[in-house]
């Protein structure tokens, strides 16, 4: 552990070098958190733990600047944590600065860049003059940014940690018996809408429901049942009894408190025997002999007739679950692994081929019809779904990690454009794929800087048009469908379609006697080479940012949207297909060609008959229900040889959110459609997604719905000019 | 010229498109399959023949006839996919592509001596799409270049430069791209 060994090379470096990336942006985010609710000591602990750890790991691996300089920051943190120095924006700002200096150590280790050492000192100065400055001893003063032996600092983080406030909410078992009277059924009291009420208090468990051999009694109400419910709650025991206020009077509500979760739950409950023996005032052979003439106090209970053997059952059966929940919170506590994104992708690979193997399975057995084969065929289907559900589901992470990003960036270049920036989040538990997750950050980083440079006006100018001084800036996520949406809203001066179409002309990308709509002349902002900003800062107006976010979200088969109001804000958003690996798909062929219709987009199917066609005079459009929809006849667009059948299919599919029909032959199910792409060769085939292989090997092609739509409408736009 | 570019001695293998002689370098090929379900590509050049599906994998396929400006390829018995591997420029990873075939023949292994440089002019195909000529007891077998047959030809079309960069290869293949 000394430092004399270089580990920064090995595999356990680059484990620690991701482990420290992780902790960088949780403290980072904790940091922001924290300036927003200085009073939260939560926060403050988990600052402090996020240094803490970075401090062992960083020790242990042999990162030992790393390590020394985040004990220094540490030390500083403590005063913090201990309430001697309070929360303020100084402090925030030098501890967001330590941060980037830890993270300028790591990466200056792999890169050979000079670390600038002084920097690091100046932080530390700067943390230790806010601080008491007394209470620091000189002599770390002068160590900082040299490298602290490891010895000095704890051995491993763990030790540390327990020293800090448990961060997961105090959770407490009580049972609660709960035993009705006789007036509480003849008044029509409703226990199953006690137990709701019950559910938002806490998890609860309805243990036992018993009831005295009563119950062959006339009178069906007075039946002396009684219910053990096992509630875990962090919200204490008066929430409990508020659960029950208005019944109280109609049953008999006990709440006793049940087995605490705490760490040290194994030392708190030693059993009289252990501890005579390990005071030596018992040896174990007489323990055991005694214990093997006690009989289970239980039966005890009941041959005394102290109990009934109902009530002792149920107390039993409680003491079992109690065992359980202990069992599951142990198990609770390592909650998550590390796994190299490669090996998950070879099994989504793995679970890709088996749905095909799975789906050419159920084709031999619809074809053979034979009974025996038909059950585990429709099992193996089942398992197969599911398994490539949660197989999906693991790369799948919450949107909102990379949230804290983007609240620093907002920080930061607010106060570097001298503007008064809010920001607001909302849907930070959206998920998407962990690829489209990374690759989204840097086209948001983009439109955020827009927001701020180009959308907020100046506080001096939001006052004078009669708006807050403090601008807003809204990043939201949320799941639409197959779709997820993530919105840039600002409350900005929005964008001026006049002067933008002015600039696009001037610029050369627009012709002068063009005319475009207003989303045309909006999506302009996403030409290369173009920017309203008069002036060219450092943080955007080079016009460079925009295409960059247009092109990775086309990467990720996304589409951008802009809409604006001018004097009221910009709204840009971003549609992103939810996963990219396997989808739900509705089999259909033209002529002998398979395709698929992601089911997600599928509204309905239809029947299209000649006579239907002929009272529409060949004319595209049919009437469903109540409405008129027009159609795209499939054989037309993707040039299919041969004739079209009597009666046809249409299915009715939304494309950008509105209804059209897809006409085409045959409809044949549903299928699970592993998508494989086209490869280089056909990356610009018109219409299609991709392709997936059938049953019996064919290869069925994945239809791009809303592009088949639009292509068939701006054709048919442009045979009307 | 696409002669200097080190035409190698060694392991070729041959093919042919209507009786005449082809040959790749045998590294460049992965595998050989008898012709299998090919689904067409809507709306897509006529030299892409459609995908084919490779132990799971979507793989597409090329009918090497049109683009050589012959006539498409018919299926027979001996018909053949050559699944290659082809270096496309600013590509990472090769693509894998089948090349459809009347039939494929057999490994050969030619010398130096068995290789003349490409004539410059006659045989009425690019000159940058040959490497060279190879001589095999009396006859001759044309060796090509098969990253820029495909990649070429397929860039060529996609980017919709057509003919301009086709122009020697024939008539036909010039329709189909255009």
């Amino acid at each position: 552990m000394g430092k004399g060994i270089d580990m920064s090379g090995n595999e356990y470096a680059e484990a620690f070098r991701e482990e420290a990336a992780e902790l960088l942006g949780e403290l980072e985010t904790s940091l922001l958190e924290l300036e927003e609710s200085p009073a939260d000591k939560k926060l403050v602990g988990r600052v402090f733990r996020n240094m803490h750890t970075l401090k062992g790991s960083g020790a242990m691996f042999g990162f030992d600047d790393v390590a020394g300089f985040a004990h220094l920051v540490e030390t500083e943190f403590d005063k913090v944590r201990s309430g001697d120095v309070p929360v303020s924006k100084e402090l925030i700002d030098l501890t967001l600065a330590a941060r980037d200096h830890i993270k300028h150590l790591l990466e200056s280790l792999q890169s050979d860049d000079a670390v600038d050492v002084a920097r690091g000192r100046e932080i530390i100065e700067a943390m230790q003059q806010l601080g008491n400055a007394e209470a620091v001893a000189p002599e770390v003063a002068e160590s900082v940014g040299e490298v602290i032996v490891a010895e000095s600092l704890p051995p491993t983080a763990k030790e540390g940690m327990d020293e800090l406030p448990a961060e997961e909410p105090h959770l407490v078992h009580y049972l609660v018996r709960l035993e009705p009277s006789a007036e509480f059924f003849t008044v029509g009291g409703d226990i199953p809408a006690l137990l709701q009420d019950l559910s938002k208090v806490g998890e609860y468990e309805v243990i036992a429901e018993c009831c005295e051999d009563r119950w062959q009694r006339q009178e069906p109400c007075d039946c002396e049942t009684f219910l053990d419910l096992l509630v875990s709650t962090d919200k204490g025991e008066n929430a409990i009894k508020d659960v029950f206020i208005f019944v109280e009077s109609m049953c008999k509500i006990t709440v006793t408190v049940g087995a605490e979760q705490t760490e040290d739950d194994e030392l708190s409950r030693r059993r009289l025997g252990e501890i005579l023996v390990d005071r030596g005032d018992l040896s174990t052979e007489a323990l055991d002999g005694a214990l093997a003439k006690q009989k289970p106090l239980g039966t005890i209970l009941v041959e005394d007739e102290l109990a009934s053997p109902l009530k002792v059952e149920s107390a039993l059966a409680a003491q079992r679950e109690i065992d359980k929940k202990n069992v599951l919170k142990t198990s609770v506590a390592s909650d998550s692994i590390r796994v190299a994104a490669d090996k998950l992708d070879r099994l989504i690979d793995l679970v890709g081929e088996l749905v095909v193997t799975q789906a050419r399975l159920t084709d031999v057995a619809s074809e053979l019809d034979h009974p025996v084969l038909a059950e585990p065929v429709e099992e193996v289907e089942r398992l197969t779904a599911e398994l490539r559900d949660s197989v999906l589901n693991v790369r799948m992470m919450a949107i909102g990690i990379t949230f804290g990003k983007f609240r620093r960036l907002v920080r930061d270049l607010s106060s570097e454009l001298g503007k008064e920036v809010r920001m607001v989040t909302k849907g930070a538990e959206t998920e998407l794929d962990k690829t489209v997750i990374e690759r989204l950050s840097e086209p948001l980083v983009h439109l955020i800087r827009n927001c701020i440079d180009h959308g907020l006006e100046s506080p001096s100018q939001r006052v004078a048009d009669g708006k807050p001084a403090e601008g807003e800036i809204s990043l939201i996520a949320s799941q639409a469908g197959a779709q997820v949406v993530i919105e840039v809203i600002d409350d900005g001066q929005g964008i001026d379609p006049d002067k933008l179409l002015a600039k696009a002309v001037e610029k050369g990308i627009v012709k002068p006697d063009a005319e475009l709509s207003q989303d045309e002349i909006y999506n302009l902002i996403f030409a290369p080479g173009l920017s309203t900003a008069a002036t060219v800062s450092n943080v955007s107006g080079r016009g460079v940012g925009m295409d960059v976010v247009m092109n990775t979200i086309r990467g990720l088969k996304g589409k951008v949207g802009v809409t604006s109001e001018k004097g009221v804000g910009t709204t840009i958003s971003i549609r992103l297909p939810l996963t990219l690996a396997i989808i739900d798909g509705l089999l259909v062929t033209v002529g002998d060609t398979h395709f698929v219709l992601p089911l997600e987009q599928v509204e309905e199917c239809v029947e299209l008959s000649s006579e239907d066609i002929a009272r529409f005079h060949g004319r595209r459009v049919f009437q469903v229900r109540d409405h008129l929809i027009s159609y795209v006849r499939m054989r037309d667009f993707f040039e299919i040889e041969g004739t079209r059948p009597e009666l046809e299919q249409m299915v009715i599919v939304q494309a950008d959110g509105e209804p059209a029909g897809l006409v085409l032959d045959k409809v044949i199910g549903e299928h699970q459609t592993v998508i494989k792409s086209l490869g280089w060769v056909y990356r610009n085939a018109e219409g299609l997604s991709g392709a997936t292989i059938l049953g019996n090997g064919e290869v069925a092609l994945i239809v791009d719905v809303a592009t088949v739509v639009k292509n068939a409408r701006d054709a048919e736009a442009a045979l009307v000019q | 010229m696409a002669e200097q570019e080190g035409v190698n001695s060694g392991q070729y293998l041959s093919f042919t498109l209507r009786e005449e002689s082809f040959s790749v370098e045998i590294f460049k090929v992965r595998e050989v399959l008898d012709v299998t379900t090919l689904t067409r590509i809507p709306r897509m050049p006529d030299y892409l023949a459609g995908v084919i599906n490779l132990r799971s994998n979507v793989v597409p396929v090329v009918d090497l006839g049109v683009v050589l400006g012959m006539m498409p390829i018919e299926k027979t018995v001996n018909t053949c996919i050559m699944i290659v591997d082809i270096v496309v420029d600013g590509e990472e990873l090769a693509i894998q592509m089948g090349v459809l075939t009347d039939s494929v023949q057999a490994v050969l292994d030619l010398s130096e001596e068995d290789i003349e440089s490409v004539p410059k002019m006659g045989t009425n195909l690019n000159t940058d799409f040959i490497k060279g000529m190879g001589r095999l007891d009396d006859k001759f077998l044309i060796l090509l270049d098969i990253d820029r047959v495909l990649a070429t030809e397929g860039k060529a079309v996609l980017r919709e430069m057509g003919p301009s960069v086709l122009s020697e290869v024939g008539g036909e293949a010039v329709t189909a791209a255009s």
